[in-house]
C-alpha cells in the first residue's frame, strides 16, 4: 500500500461504568471495540456512523486526548504510544484537528492573532513581526482578511470561526488533520464553502484528512475511502466509489437509504427498525444482527462476526 | 500579497484594538464609585497629612462633641469626637488605611492562593482534586471567628496575625468556586485543541482557563471585601482585631455601640464609610468584569 501515514490496528476504548470507591463500577462501556484502518498520504479517509458509534472516540485517541484500552496507532510507521519528548512534539505538530463547534473551539478571551499564533509560539517560538506575518498569511490562506487578526471570536460568524479554526490547524504545516464533523455546526448555506476550502487546501498542501461525519453527502464529496462504524466496530471499509456504488454490509445500505432525497417523488429507501444496540452489552457476532434484514431471513452472523471480504488491500 | 499582509497585520492593528478597548473601557467606568474609591485610596496612602488631628490624640475636654451641624457642635471637629475626645474625621481618614489594606492583603494573599489551588484542583481532577477538596471542606467547616480567636491569642494581636488567619478562609472560598468554574471550562473544545497542539499545561491554565474564570474571581473578590471589613469589625469587637490605638472602621463601629442613643455619630460615620466602600467596590467590580469580557465591550 502506498505511503501509509497513519495506521490504526485493533483500537479499543472501554470506559469504566459508573461507580466509585464504595460501589464497584458497572459494566464497562465499549465505545470502541477493535477498529483497524489506515490513512494514506494525501487522502481523505471518512469514518461514518450514527451518533454514539464511537467515531469521535477514535479521533480522540488519535489526538492523544484519550488513552486506548487496546490496540496501536502508528504514525509514519512508528507506534504513537512510544513517543516521548521531541518525538511527541513532532507528532503534535504533524497532527492537528478541527472540531465541530466553532463556538467552543475558539477561546472567547483571545484575539485571533493569539488563537492562530498559539501553535506557532509553542512549537516555533515565533514572536513579534514574524508571528504577525505568518498569522496574516494563514488568514489569507483560509480566505479571511488579515486585518481580522485583531478581532475577537464573537465578532465572526460561524463559518468565519471555522475558517479561523482551520487556519490554526494549518499553522504548523501538518500532515494529518482530524476533521471531527467540520461543518455540522454550520448553516447549510456555508457548508459548501468550508468543504471546498478544505478540498483546495488538501490539493495545495498535500494534506491527509481523517473526516468524521454522519453526513453521507459530505463524505461522498470529500473522501477517497470510507469506513462505516456501528456500535464500536467497523462494519465496512471501501473506496468511495465502491461504497456509493455497491455497498456490501446491510447497515451501510440502511445508512445510505436514510439520506433524505431532495425530490419528494422519490420514495424513501427501506429503513431499518429497532434501536441501536447498547455498547455496554453489545450483541454477539455481528453487532448489527439484531436489526439486520438479512439475519431475519438467514439467521447468519449471530454467533460469529462475518469475515472481512473484499478487494480493498 | 506578502506586502499587504505585512501592512495589515502590523503591530498597530492588534495593539490599536487593545489600546482603544482599554480607553473605551475607562471612559465607561462608573463615575461615583470610582471617585469614592479614589478618595479612600488617597486617605489610605496620605492620611497622616490630610487628617486635621492625630487619630489617637485624646482630648477629654472635647469628648462626645457632636458633628458641626448640631447646635453644640464646633468647627474644630467636623464629624464630632468619641468618648475620649478623638476626632472622628481624622480617625476615619487614618482608618481607611487599615480597613482597605487589610482587605487588600487578605484578598491578594488568600484570593491568589485560592485561585491557584482551584485551577490546579479543577484541572487535574482525580485523586489530586479529591484530596484538595477534602482539605478545603475542612477549612470551610471551621468557624472563622472561633479559630481566629484562638490563633490571635496564641500568636498575639497584630495587623499581620489578622491577615494570616483570615487568608486561609478566603483561599478556601476562592478555591472552591474557581475549581467549579475550571471543571466546566476545561471541557470546552479550545482546551482540547490546545492539548492537541501540545501547549504546556501551565500555559493552558494561564491563557485558556484563568481568563475564562476571571469574571467569577472579580465578582467574588468585590463581594469579599465587604465581608472582610465586617469580619474585621467583628474581630475588633471581640478584642482580637487590629490592636486598638490604630483606628479601623470596624473597630470604630464597635466602639460606638455603647453610645448609640446618645452619640450616634461615633457609629454612623464609620458605618457609612464601610457602606460606601463595599457598594463602590461592587459597582466597580461589575464594570471591571464587563470591561474584561470582550463580548460585552464594544470596540
Amino acid at each position: 500500500m502506498a505511503n501509509q501515514l497513519l495506521e490504526v490496528e485493533g483500537l479499543a476504548k472501554h470506559f469504566r461504568g459508573g461507580g466509585n470507591w464504595l460501589s464497584s463500577g458497572g459494566d464497562s462501556i465499549r465505545a470502541v471495540d477493535g477498529v483497524s484502518f489506515s490513512v494514506e498520504e494525501g487522502e481523505t479517509f471518512a469514518l461514518v456512523g450514527e451518533s454514539g458509534c464511537g467515531k469521535t472516540t477514535v479521533a480522540k485517541m488519535i489526538l492523544l486526548l484519550e488513552q486506548p484500552t487496546r490496540g496501536t496507532i502508528s504514525f509514519q510507521g512508528k507506534d504513537v504510544s512510544s513517543f516521548r519528548g521531541s518525538g511527541l512534539r513532532e507528532y503534535k505538530r504533524l497532527v492537528q484537528a478541527v472540531f465541530q463547534d466553532p463556538y467552543s473551539s475558539l477561546n472567547p478571551r483571545m484575539q485571533v492573532m493569539d488563537i492562530i499564533g498559539e501553535p506557532l509560539r509553542v512549537h516555533q517560538g515565533l514572536r513579534g513581526r514574524d508571528l504577525r506575518m505568518r498569522v496574516g498569511e494563514l488568514l489569507e490562506n483560509v480566505g479571511l482578511n488579515p486585518v481580522t487578526a485583531a478581532f475577537f471570536p464573537h465578532q465572526f460568524s460561524g463559518g468565519q470561526r471555522q475558517r479561523i479554526a482551520i487556519a490554526r490547524a494549518l499553522a504548523l504545516r501538518p500532515r494529518l488533520i482530524v476533521l471531527d464533523e467540520p461543518v455540522s455546526g454550520l448553516d447549510v448555506s456555508i457548508r459548501a464553502q468550508i468543504l471546498n476550502l478544505l478540498v483546495d487546501l488538501q490539493r495545495d498542501l498535500g494534506l491527509s484528512y481523517l473526516l468524521i461525519s454522519h453526513d453521507l453527502a459530505i463524505v461522498e464529496h470529500m473522501s477517497h475511502r470510507v469506513g462505516v462504524m456501528y456500535v464500536g466496530k467497523m462494519v465496512e471499509l471501501a473506496t468511495r466509489d465502491e461504497f456509493y456504488g455497491n455497498t456490501l454490509h446491510p447497515y451501510s445500505n440502511a445508512l445510505l437509504a436514510s439520506v433524505p432525497q431532495p425530490d419528494p417523488d422519490v420514495p424513501m429507501g427501506t429503513t431499518i427498525g429497532g434501536e441501536v444496540a447498547s455498547p455496554i452489552n453489545p450483541p454477539s457476532g455481528c453487532r448489527f444482527h439484531t436489526r439486520c434484514p438479512i439475519y431475519l431471513e438467514t439467521n447468519m452472523c449471530r454467533e460469529v462476526e462475518p469475515e472481512w471480504r473484499g478487494n480493498l488491500s | 500579497m506578502a506586502n499587504t499582509s505585512m501592512q495589515i497585520a502590523s503591530p498597530t492593528a492588534v495593539w490599536a484594538v487593545r489600546a482603544r478597548s482599554v480607553l473605551g473601557g475607562l471612559r465607561r467606568a462608573p463615575k461615583i464609585p470610582s471617585l469614592v474609591l479614589l478618595v479612600f485610596m488617597i486617605f489610605a496612602a496620605f492620611g497622616q497629612w490630610i487628617a486635621p488631628y492625630s487619630p489617637v490624640a485624646v482630648d477629654m475636654a472635647a469628648s462626645f462633641s457632636p458633628p458641626v451641624w448640631h447646635e453644640e457642635g464646633s468647627a474644630d471637629h467636623l464629624l464630632g469626637t468619641d468618648k475620649l475626645g478623638r476626632d472622628i474625621l481624622s480617625r476615619l481618614i487614618i482608618g481607611a488605611r487599615v480597613s482597605l489594606s487589610l482587605s487588600l492583603f487578605v484578598i491578594g494573599l488568600g484570593g491568589g492562593v485560592g485561585v491557584v489551588l482551584g485551577l490546579i484542583s479543577g484541572y487535574s481532577g482525580g485523586k489530586v482534586d479529591a484530596v484538595m477538596q477534602r482539605g478545603i471542606e475542612v477549612i470551610l467547616a471551621m468557624p472563622t471567628i472561633l479559630v481566629a480567636l484562638v490563633f490571635v491569642f496564641a500568636v498575639g494581636r497584630s495587623f499581620e496575625s489578622v491577615i494570616l488567619i483570615l487568608s486561609p478562609f478566603l483561599a478556601a472560598r476562592f478555591a472552591r468556586i474557581v475549581r467549579g468554574e475550571t471543571l466546566s471550562v476545561r471541557e470546552r473544545d479550545f482546551v482540547a485543541i490546545a492539548k492537541v497542539i501540545g501547549t504546556p499545561t501551565w500555559m493552558i491554565l494561564l491563557k485558556h482557563i484563568l481568563p475564562n474564570v476571571f469574571n467569577t474571581v472579580i465578582v467574588l473578590a468585590t463581594l469579599e471585601v465587604g465581608h472582610l471589613i465586617l469580619l474585621e469589625s467583628s474581630l475588633s469587637f471581640l478584642g482580637v482585631g487590629v490592636p486598638p490605638p490604630q483606628p479601623a472602621w470596624g473597630l470604630m463601629v464597635a466602639d460606638g455601640r455603647e453610645f448609640l442613643t446618645s452619640a450616634y455619630w461615633i457609629t454612623l460615620f464609620p458605618g457609612l464609610c464601610i457602606l460606601a466602600a463595599v457598594l463602590s467596590l461592587n459597582l466597580f467590580g461589575d464594570w471591571l468584569r464587563d470591561t474584561l469580557d470582550p463580548r460585552r465591550r464594544q470596540l
